[in-house]
């Protein structure tokens, strides 16, 4: 294996770690709002990992062009963020329970 | 100026740098038309917007996306910690952080720079009204001491946020 | 070699998704359902990635490019749809 291959394993493993980290938070944690967590910032970095590899594998390896994973790492840095606002609103709405060590549950909103 | 063709730069040289990745080449044709759309579709949709603040400063503005960037990578250390954790052990929290930010674009920044960095969710813009004084509510993973987060959050986000909208402190 | 270490990162992601799938089917409720759901289709998102580096194809890039639309705007849709019980107000 030449080193540039060495490098992409290193971030395909590390990408793939992340997101298996991501799902397992998702498995995990007691309730929705922790559990949000996991997939919002674990499996985002585990995507952009995966990203930077597939990057470095087309263009310096195979020294093809290979732009389109760019884009779908910049959308979904944009998304995630999104999706997990839309969802802790939608939990918040109808109420969800708290894990019991949830300090400062009087801050929420009365509606 | 407004209803120019070049009224507004960096949105069309964003479109034709996606233009160009989503056709994976750069060839005369796809540089053409990607051109052509680059300053056509802004122009077509420059009603639909509302003003938004400039950037002032893209220095900083580029110094602030890589230490988000950064951020992100602690901050995922840190869940790993977290997660591999006992469940009994975690201390999760809501948190109210008071805002000096008054324009939507660099709140909407803000609460996503907060939601994908420091094991923080933004969850809602209170009160609604934007004449009063505005809290965004955070979902915290690992809440140790509040006082700290807040002041942290606000210096390390929020500052130099303000600093590129050269928004009134 | 090389080809191993990509079929054990497929793997990997196959064990996430399988995972996501328990989640999905423990909820409890639509919300906890809905965010399994998202993280399926950003692990598929990855599952494409990794087996296009293993095709050395970039076909399927695209189809990655609109999984990753689809999921979000979906999601987002449910979303809306669970807050104000309507899509469009």
């Amino acid at each position: 294996m030449t080193v540039l291959e060495w490098l992409i394993s290193g971030l395909l493993c590390a990408g793939a770690l992340f997101v298996l980290l991501g799902s397992v938070a998702l498995l995990k944690l007691p309730d929705f709002y922790t559990r949000l967590h996991g997939p919002t910032k674990a499996t985002t970095l585990g995507l952009g990992s995966l990203v930077l590899a597939s990057m470095v594998f087309f263009n310096l390896q195979l020294q093809t062009l290979s732009l389109q994973q760019l884009l779908i790492a910049l959308f979904l840095f944009i998304s995630a963020p999104v999706t997990a606002h839309m969802l802790i609103k939608v939990a918040m709405h109808h109420k969800l329970k708290h894990y019991q060590n949830t300090q400062g549950v009087d801050k929420l909103p009365a509606d | 100026m407004r209803n120019s063709l070049f009224a507004t730069p960096l949105r069309s040289g964003l479109l034709f740098l996606v233009w160009c990745a989503l056709h994976n080449s750069v060839s005369p044709v796809v540089l053409l038309s990607g051109l052509l759309l680059a300053l056509l579709i802004p122009w077509v949709s420059r009603g639909f917007r509302e003003a938004q603040p400039q950037i002032k400063r893209y220095g900083l503005f580029g110094r602030y996306l890589l230490m988000v960037l950064w951020d992100i990578v602690v901050a995922n250390l840190q869940v790993v910690k977290v997660v591999l954790g006992r469940n009994s052990a975690l201390k999760p929290g809501f948190v109210l952080l008071p805002l000096d930010l008054k324009e939507p674009l660099p709140l909407t920044i803000l609460a996503a720079s907060i939601c994908l960095t420091p094991g923080t969710v933004s969850a809602e813009l209170l009160p609604r009204q934007a004449d009063t004084p505005q809290y965004l509510l955070l979902h915290v993973l690992d809440l140790q001491d509040e006082e700290t987060l807040i002041r942290e959050l606000k210096q390390r986000y929020e500052a130099p946020l303000q600093e590129i909208f050269a928004c009134s402190v | 070699m090389f080809s191993l270490i990509l079929l054990g990162v497929m793997a990997v992601i196959i064990l996430a998704l399988c995972l996501n799938m328990l989640s999905l089917l423990r909820g409890p409720a639509v919300a906890d359902r809905l965010l399994a759901l998202d993280t399926m289709y950003i692990n598929s998102i990855a599952l494409l990635l990794v087996y296009g580096i293993y095709a050395s194809s970039q076909l399927y890039f695209e189809a990655a490019l609109l999984i990753a639309m689809l999921g979000f705007v979906s999601t987002v849709a449910v979303c809306k749809f669970l807050l104000r019980g309507d899509i469009i107000e």
